[in-house]
């Protein structure tokens, strides 16, 4: 089980001259193995709940908790996947997805196992030795996502992983997630800007406001477990994307 | 965009990446100037006796100096590259050791920056007076000098390094359950790597310096010396050799530290 609450969490950066409220009494309820999207104007604290979550850093109130346990700090069993290139260039690709386990202690041969298992999920089987700075960064995101697999997390955190890639990649990408996300189901959080991924990937959709940041509204994604690239075309699909831009743009001219 | 040849070279089955390989000019034209150069330095001092060999000797007369130094010679490079060797290592490793306990300590790093900075600008050989009161004219004194000048390299090198591991390496490496002691061996250590590496070659190159200016001011042996005394002399040949000699064994010591770092860092993006 992996069931994410966040409850009435506050997040202020105060520095000695400014006072930023990034995150505004916030709640949510992420399930087990659910997708949740995250979608928001930039700069509007998604990152900040990501990296709140991660426990990267603390709330200023409120609690953030995994399974009723409180999140005091990064541990293993939440992995996180980031929008800049994390993936480690003096590993090999194989060395890379193995770093989670052998941090963990987990034994040579049930490494070796794992390892492969990840790298065919990602389609690098063929890359194992190489190193990272041989790849496309497409290829070098297929590790990171392959890493913080194979760590073994009961939840995986993304934050605007693919933000980077240009769309061909991107697609390969939302294709490649979702295989690895059959193979081995986890509570993912997925931090985006791009309504179409977000719609594409989640169960839910959580829209937020700019900062300090809030829940405006929570979509539901209708489309179940299977879905390829075409579902892009579908009215259905085109009029969940026009009313989330639609409710954006209405939270964004609030304030602007 | 090599990367992207690379990537294709590496797909079994794909066709070879290029089919004639363009030919490198880059070494033909060093080994060009270079003789150049040497053909140059014998038309104006053997063949057209143009320079006075007080102020360049011939090719000849260098032979003249080899031959008639012989052993000396060995005994006196020995010397030099052996304290080079010595006072490099020995700096160098204590520079990346209180480096890397710098910046993990920040008091450490408050008590020892000021002097450090402080005595960063100075140059080691403006200290031989010093060193020559405290350790005399013996090995210890000169093993000082080159040893704090790698150390001081190596100290700001290393800390410098630290600070640029991006903190994205740190985060990901606790979210897939490293310790603090594993974020620290298996991600700032092997991250560094290139840039002590790059310091360790600033360091020899500063440690011939160093050491064979000590020399000039007093030493039982050493190419410092065999150069003072000749110029004592006004014997411009051994004055020449002995430079040549210092440059030799910087250049051989210089290839060696790039080609091993070049292979220890073969991940590295550029070098």
């Amino acid at each position: 089980m992996a069931q994410i609450t966040i409850d009435s969490v506050s997040k202020v950066f105060a520095t000695a001259r400014k006072r930023t409220v990034a995150l505004n009494e916030t709640s949510l309820t992420i399930d087990h193995c659910e997708t949740v999207c995250v979608v928001g104007p930039s700069g509007c604290g998604k990152t900040t709940m990501l990296n709140l979550i991660a426990g990267f850093i603390r709330p200023t109130a409120g609690s953030i908790s995994l399974d009723g346990r409180e999140v005091e700090g990064p541990a293993a069993d939440r992995a996180v996947v980031f929008q800049a290139d994390a993936v480690f260039p003096w590993l090999t690709v194989a060395g890379n997805i193995a770093f989670g386990p052998r941090m963990q202690g987990m034994p040579r041969a049930r490494r070796a196992e794992r390892i492969e298992r990840f790298l065919d999920l990602v389609g690098l089987s063929d890359f194992a030795k190489a190193y990272p700075k041989e790849l496309s960064g497409g290829m070098r995101k297929r590790v990171d996502l392959a890493r913080a697999y194979a760590s073994g997390p009961d939840v995986l955190l993304l934050d605007e992983p693919f933000g980077a890639l240009d769309l061909f990649t991107k697609e390969t990408m939302w294709t490649s997630l979702r295989r690895v996300a059959d193979a081995e189901p986890k509570t993912i959080v997925f931090v985006t800007h791009d309504i179409e991924e977000a719609l594409f990937l989640g169960d839910r959709v959580i829209v937020m406001t700019p900062r300090p940041a809030r829940v405006h509204s929570v979509v539901d994604v209708p489309f179940g477990p299977d879905r390829n690239l075409d579902l892009r075309a579908d009215p259905d699909f085109q009029a969940l994307r026009i009313d989330i831009a639609h409710s954006l743009r209405e939270v964004h001219d609030d304030t602007a | 965009m090599t990367r992207l040849d690379e990537t294709a070279a590496a797909v079994p089955g794909a066709p070879p990446a290029a089919a004639a390989p363009k030919r490198n000019l880059g070494p033909l034209i060093s080994i060009g100037v270079v003789t150049a150069l040497l053909v140059l330095w014998w038309t104006v001092t053997t063949g057209t006796e143009t320079v006075k060999q007080l102020y360049l000797p011939s090719p000849e007369a260098l032979w003249t100096a080899i031959t008639t130094l012989n052993t000396q010679l060995l005994a006196d490079a020995g010397a030099t590259l052996g304290r080079v060797l010595a006072s490099w290592i020995g700096g160098s490793a204590l520079g990346v050791v209180i480096g890397l306990a710098m910046a993990r300590a920040r008091w450490l790093m408050y008590a020892l920056n000021p002097i450090i900075e402080a005595v960063r600008p100075v140059p080691p050989v403006a200290l031989i007076p010093f060193v020559i009161l405290w350790f005399g004219i013996g090995d210890s004194g000169k093993l000082f000098l080159g040893a704090l000048a790698c150390f001081m390299v190596m100290v700001v090198n290393t800390t410098v390094a630290v600070g640029n591991v991006p903190p994205v390496y740190l985060q990901a490496a606790r979210s897939l359950g490293a310790d603090s002691g594993g974020v620290y061996r298996s991600v700032v250590l092997p991250a560094i790597v290139p840039e002590i590496l790059s310091g360790f070659r600033i360091g020899s190159a500063l440690a011939f310096a160093v050491v064979v200016a000590a020399e000039f001011l007093g030493a039982d042996a050493g190419i410092g010396r065999l150069i003072m005394q000749a110029s004592r002399t006004l014997n411009t040949a051994v004055v020449l050799l002995g430079t040549i000699c210092i440059a030799l064994m910087a250049v051989v010591l210089d290839q060696a530290i790039s080609r091993i770092s070049a292979h220890v860092t073969r991940w590295a993006a550029q070098r």
